[in-house]
């Protein structure tokens, strides 16, 4: 059975994030109330999402490496997108995300009191992604330079539960069709299953959200068939995760949500990066 | 007649023993006449931090309760969550420890107090549990209780678990699980966390004794009980996570 490999220190695994950093992110946020910039809402996300997996690896002597992460943005230009002393990084341990964020801001955060009120608590916030949008939609240049990544990790941990990348976009790539780079990342495997590659298509239109489709049929154009296509499907113990967080799931259901709100998105991120077998 | 109380334990495969985070009581082998004794363990939760110190926290905090009912510890609950709480922000902290400190760790406890019965000559056990650790009661070479899991299924779903965080559960009372039963001259309760209650179990579902396979361990002392266990887990027999066994059995002196 594949996707059941241990994830440890000694065994650990690798996420792979393709940031769509585009001209058209710049547009505002067609699936949610907000009127905030897509490019904006992203980073939140992007942050929110690496704390949280640095969170998940932190015990009370410091962070374990459990994983390799790695963000690539694509738009102007191709490649490594995290600042600070990350910059340049294609993949780091997930020790050296948590201790070397970009810089720390302060935010205030609602929590319960414990007698049914709330108290505000200043929290540190870190920061390891800023915004961009610029230029074209390189998305098969993106997911060509992914696979470059991954066949040099694989090669280095070959019986690890498999990478998985998740690209984030609004699905219009401007350089050819995606699907060639997208397979040949797919094919990419290690001893416990093939790369796993999820899409979140953010569309300019203001159409239904679709969250884990079986079949491509409900999906409104193209560009949004195209990324269905691209994306693998959820691993058995995801579509349970899944199950548990309020999503129909139906056996093949894919990794990739249409239109979502922010809310969705984060939480299709959790999905794709809650292993159930952590050690 | 004596009790006789022994533990082994082990951290997951690839863990050092520094990174265990079950915890038990008393933490050495003792035999003892005395009126009442109190045993407990506990697992600390994998994804939260100072999980390991949560679980010896509520160990002794069972342990010190000095009354035969089985539920006294939860009135020092409060207590305990305060010194856990002023434990681990003693010293400044990452911002990700932190952020962990703020959700709190959580564990799942079992404890049980054997006291002599009230103008009777025998004994009798009471166990009070939160969570999935475990309690068999064997007598004459079979199964008389389990406790609060009866089937292997039991240990599929995730356990409701003591939290750390005062505002984080406040009617932990009603999730509190309580068995008794008598104690007989050669029975033997069998504590342990969840990975081993589940292949316990799972072993006597399918008609086998795993009371025995455990004694045999047990006699081969730790390094016995490691190579058994290093066994069950690379026959796929065991999930990889922090063990815990703790026997309790009623003997000749």
């Amino acid at each position: 059975m594949p996707y059941q490999a241990e994830i440890s220190r000694t065994n650990p695994s690798c996420f792979l994030f393709l940031i769509d950093q585009s001209g058209s992110m710049e547009d505002p946020f067609a699936g949610g109330e907000t009127s905030r910039r897509k490019a904006d809402l992203l980073a939140d996300a992007i942050n929110r999402l690496l704390q949280n997996l640095v969170i998940k690896c932190a015990k009370e002597e410091g962070i374990r490496d459990y994983f390799y992460v790695g963000v690539i943005g694509y738009g102007e230009k191709v490649g490594p997108a995290l600042s600070g002393q990350l910059a340049g990084r294609d993949l780091a341990p997930i020790s050296d995300i948590g201790n070397l964020p970009a810089r720390i801001e302060e935010r205030k955060k609602k929590v319960e009191d414990g007698a049914g009120g709330l108290v505000e608590q200043t929290i540190r916030f870190p920061i390891w992604f800023d915004p961009v949008c610029h230029g074209a939609t390189p998305m098969a240049q993106a997911l060509t330079l992914a696979h470059d990544i991954l066949a040099r990790w694989i090669s280095q941990h070959p019986d690890s539960f498999p990478p998985i990348v998740i690209n984030i976009s609004d699905g219009e790539a401007t350089d050819g069709d995606p699907s060639t780079a997208a397979d040949a990342l797919r094919s990419l495997a290690t001893s416990d299953g093939n790369v796993l590659l999820f899409n979140v298509h953010l569309s300019a239109k203001g159409a239904k959200p679709i969250e884990f489709p079986a079949r491509p049929d409900a999906l409104p154009d193209e560009h949004a068939r195209r990324m269905f296509e691209l994306s693998s499907p959820l691993t058995p113990a995801m579509r349970t995760i899944a199950q548990q967080e309020g999503f129909v799931v139906e056996e093949g259901c894919r990794g990739f949500v249409f239109n979502a709100d922010m809310v969705s998105v984060i939480k299709f991120l959790d999905i794709g990066t809650r292993p159930s077998n952590l050690r | 007649m004596a009790l006789s109380i022994r533990v082994q334990w082990l951290p997951k495969a690839g863990n050092r023993d520094d990174e265990y985070e079950d915890a038990f009581w008393p933490d050495h082998a003792v035999t003892t006449t005395q009126p009442m004794v109190r045993c407990a363990i506990a697992d600390g939760a994998t994804e939260s931090a100072f999980a390991g110190l949560w679980a010896r926290q509520l160990v002794a905090a069972y342990a010190a309760s000095a009354t035969a009912e089985a539920t006294d510890w939860l009135a020092t609950l409060e207590q305990v969550q305060a010194r856990w709480q002023a434990q681990v922000t003693a010293r400044p902290l990452p911002w990700y420890a932190e952020a962990k400190v703020r959700s709190g760790a959580f564990a799942a406890l079992l404890g049980v107090t054997i006291a002599h019965n009230a103008g009777a000559s025998g004994r009798s056990w009471r166990a009070s549990a939160v969570g999935d650790c475990a309690l068999f009661h064997v007598r004459n070479d079979r199964l008389l209780t389990g406790f609060p899991a009866t089937t292997a299924a039991f240990f599929t779903s995730r356990p409701l678990l003591i939290p750390s965080a005062p505002n984080q559960l406040t009617t932990l009372v009603d999730h509190v699980q309580q068995a008794e039963g008598d104690l007989q001259p050669g029975d033997a309760l069998y504590l342990t966390t969840d990975a081993l209650g589940h292949w316990f179990l799972q072993q006597a579902e399918q008609g086998a004794t795993p009371w025995r396979a455990i004694e045999t361990a047990l006699a081969g002392r730790r390094r016995g009980f490691r190579r058994w266990i290093a066994g069950l887990r690379s026959q796929g027999q065991l999930r990889n996570d922090d063990v815990t066994l703790l026997r309790i059995g009623w003997t000749e002196q």
